[in-house]
């Protein structure tokens, strides 16, 4: 008897679950932009369309 | 975390005793690319992946490039297609990344790659190339997909953030979507102490072999606009999520909370179940072995300063 009410003392409150909206960003998690900036020796082009480090020596 | 492909006659094949091949290691996050290309004045390497270049004794993936007239595109349906410049296909024993913009007609080029993301060949249509000069095969996004996807199959993920290195070595990381803070915490930090860089855009994470901490963060060749973007590692301490605000307020989040933030920042495959519950199983790791926080903060000395007082 007396655990029992023991127990009914030190028994946590219900909390009931919490919903939390976590937002994604899928046009920056699926890589389909282009990451390195033009620069570099020979001119690097990289853009949307080629999507490549590609270099034009001397052009 | 190293593992050796194939057999001692596949490994020398692929390291450059075949005539006419040569062999460059690309070392990123704890993952080894080793790359055998046919020799060729058209090949070049990209600057941001110089850093990375590694001598080699054993690697993660092994590809090998090889030149074709043209590709043709593929027929039916994608597994998933990213909406611009890749899209991807089954293929008999893995899958099939086709790269290049669909309004430029055939793929430019093809990486075909098995399950384990272990052993992949990388088909380069000369049709597109020939009028360039030189080309780096590994190029963007395909260096980035490759680990990303080889990374599902290890104890690692790759976040959107900027990892900071204090003077005693140990490693902060922020994350946060584009525009959240990650290039003015990176300014702001190198403004006020003697830190190293990781990166300031994409930091994988994975467990640490080496050391005590659990944890430990790796720089990468996809920097942001400060272009930060280091080889080198660290153990990492603490995880603050970025958020604009009045002031500077620090959250801690429980566990559950930290995973669902921290995925939000993830850069994981989408298209299969497999890889999503891979990522979250490790997530949970992280938040269970890293303090995460939520960090609003003003752009300013500050916020720095709160950091620096901060005892867990």
């Amino acid at each position: 008897m007396s655990q029992e009410v023991e127990q009914s003392v030190t028994k946590k409150p219900y909390e009931p679950p919490c919903l939390t909206t976590i937002s994604l960003r899928p046009e920056e998690a699926v890589l389909g932009h282009c990451k390195t900036p033009s620069g570099g020796p020979g001119g690097s082009v990289c853009n949307n369309f080629i999507g490549a480090c590609v270099q034009n020596f001397g052009s | 975390m190293k593992a050796i492909v194939g057999s001692a006659e596949e490994l020398a094949t692929l390291a450059g005793v075949e005539p006419g091949l040569q062999c460059r290691y690309v070392s990123i996050g704890g993952v080894t690319l080793k790359v055998a290309e046919e020799r060729s004045e058209r090949l070049a390497s990209c600057p941001e992946l110089d850093p990375f270049l590694t001598s080699g004794e054993g690697c993660d993936i092994a590809i090998r490039v090889e030149w074709v007239s043209g590709l043709s595109p593929m027929q039916g349906c994608a597994l998933f297609d990213s909406g611009t410049t890749w899209r991807l296909y089954r293929s008999e024993d893995g899958f099939q990344f086709d790269f290049g913009a669909r309004s430029l007609g055939d793929p430019q080029k093809r990486l075909i790659v098995d399950e384990d993301f272990r052993r992949a060949t990388l088909q380069m249509s000369a049709r597109f190339y020939d009028q360039f000069d030189a080309v780096d095969p590994l190029a963007y996004p395909l260096d980035e997909l490759l680990i990303v996807h080889r990374l599902t199959q290890e104890k690692a993920i790759e976040l959107h953030g900027c990892g900071i290195v204090r003077a005693d070595g140990i490693g902060n990381l922020f994350v946060g979507h584009s525009g959240a803070g990650k290039s003015t915490t990176t300014r702001l930090w190198t403004a006020v102490e003697d830190v190293a860089v990781l990166s300031d855009d994409r930091i994988i994470v994975r467990r640490d072999e080496v050391g005590h901490w659990g944890m430990r963060m790796f720089g990468t060749p996809w920097h942001g606009e400060a272009r930060y973007a280091s080889a080198a590692s660290a153990p990492l301490a603490r995880i603050f999520v970025l958020e604009h605000g009045l002031g500077n307020r620090l959250t801690r989040l429980m566990p559950g909370q930290a995973v669902g933030e921290l995925f939000a920042r993830a850069f994981v495959p989408f298209h299969r179940h497999e890889y999503l519950g891979s990522a979250l199983d490790f997530l949970q790791e992280v938040a269970d072995t890293i303090p995460v926080y939520r960090y609003s903060f003003e752009p300013n000395e500050s916020a720095v300063r709160q950091i620096q007082r901060l005892r867990d």
